[in-house]
């Protein structure tokens, strides 16, 4: 299984993205409407999350 | 499927998404407060909100599909609203980096644009308390950025921008996405790949299926089109230079500010760099371009043993008679080694028409200006 190659050294709000960790409850503007998304709105689904850029 | 975005424009990625037809939820983090080192990266997230995996194969993720898995020996956290703005104020009060960063940050995302200014001053706050966290100084000048593309812009914003993202490269040089974030900017010379150049072909698609293209608050510029180069295409002696005896009277209103932000590669091997240049109608004197007029003209002089990708530059007027928007032109320079950059003045000047609506006076003037490149080199560590 892929490791997760995430710098920890930061702020408060580093986040542990590695196998067995609890993704972040932490809340995003979302990008249509600007409000509170967060991962855990989708709890009780499984999810597949793709951190991207249109780059 | 959800969505996570590590970029500065969310709007660009909605646009590419109805390009591509993808249909998630999307949550937005241009400060990169999950720490990412690099995208893309795909998680595997079960039912309880534990991650089962970390760029999955296709085997890892049927594997993850068939599986149920136990919950948490401790409930997670299921809460999504945003902070309480007024009680992480007064926690920033404590002076600590960690309150006061916390503060900024969530200024920046769930405060109104009113509050930019608030959200970059807490950032400056944090860095002075803690000048070495690389995190902080790309967080500022993400915030700088934000604010430049507003109607509240303070000019330099861009230009310091550009100076706390390459702080916070020095102190981590493999952190992708700081550096890619210098290099939307900066010169082809140092550039991966075109970040921006689907942005027409998307738009053109779209179209052509009969929809309406996603709007952009802020169009993609010439340094986020531009393809990678290997060798800058200098064209010095191309042009005619238009003023070469300075008879062109001097914009000593100004009628037109101009603004210049260097943008320096990130690669230490060559002093190379992409150059903004930025001319706004001065609000004040009720300044416009005068478009019945010929283009706006730029000509570069670049010092000795520097070369420029081009030395005349021009803005092509709009179709409208009156008009304020900013005129920005691009052009990129290379000096022959790294050890020549100390006084070294790059010197231009713009012609350009324009009115103004105080005492209904329409000019032709010129703007000199020179920019320091030893100080433009320097404030890249």
């Amino acid at each position: 299984m892929a490791a997760a190659a995430v710098c920890l050294a930061g702020s408060a709000n580093a986040a542990d993205l590695s196998v067995g960790q609890p993704f972040p409850f932490q809340s995003f503007p979302s990008m249509e409407a600007g409000s509170p998304l967060s991962v855990t709105q989708f709890q009780g689904k499984k999810t597949v999350l793709h951190i991207f850029a249109s780059w | 499927m959800v969505g996570l975005i590590e970029e500065q424009h969310a709007d660009r990625c909605r646009l590419f998404m109805q390009w591509k037809g993808m249909d998630w939820p999307v949550m937005v983090d241009s400060l990169n407060l999950l720490e990412v080192p690099a995208v893309p990266i795909t998680l595997l997230i079960d039912t309880h909100g534990v991650i089962r995996g970390v760029r999955p194969e296709r085997e890892e993720f049927e594997a993850f599909m068939d599986k149920e898995y136990p919950p948490p020996a401790t409930a997670l956290d299921s809460e999504a609203s945003p902070p309480d703005l007024e009680a992480l104020r007064q926690k920033a009060k404590d002076g600590s980096t960690e309150a006061i960063g916390e503060y900024a940050e969530a200024l920046f995302l769930w405060g109104d644009a009113s509050r930019m200014d608030e959200a970059v001053e807490s950032f400056a706050k944090a860095v002075e308390v803690d000048p070495d966290n690389g995190w902080l100084h790309f967080r500022l000048g993400v915030a700088y950025r934000k604010r430049h593309d507003s109607d509240n812009r303070r000019k330099g914003d861009f230009a310091r921008a550009v100076e706390h993202w390459y702080r916070a490269l020095d102190t981590d040089p493999n952190q992708y996405i700081w550096r890619r974030r210098i290099q939307q900017y900066g010169p082809r010379l140092d550039k991966p790949y075109s970040f921006y150049d689907w942005v027409n072909e998307a738009r053109r698609d779209i179209r052509e299926r009969g929809e309406a293209p996603s709007p952009l608050t802020v169009e993609p510029g010439g340094a986020e089109f531009a393809h990678p180069t290997e060798a800058l295409d200098a064209r010095r002696g191309e042009g005619v230079e238009p003023d070469p005896e300075g008879r062109i009277l001097r914009d000593e209103g100004p009628f037109a500010h101009l603004e210049t932000t260097v943008v320096p590669s990130t690669k230490d091997d060559r002093p190379a760099a992409r150059v903004h240049l930025s001319f706004r109608p001065n609000e004040a004197m009720k300044a416009h371009w005068n478009n019945e007029a010929e283009d706006m003209v730029v000509w570069i002089d670049p010092p000795k043993g520097w070369e420029v990708d081009s030395q005349s530059l021009s803005h092509p007027n709009s179709p409208e008679i009156v008009e304020t928007r900013p005129r920005h032109l691009e052009f990129e320079l290379e000096g022959p080694s790294s050890d020549v950059t100390e006084g070294s003045t790059l010197e231009g000047y713009a012609l350009y028409y324009v009115c103004e609506d105080v005492d209904g006076l329409c000019l032709y003037r010129r703007q000199d200006f020179k920019i320091d490149l030893s100080e433009a080199f320097d404030s890249k560590p």
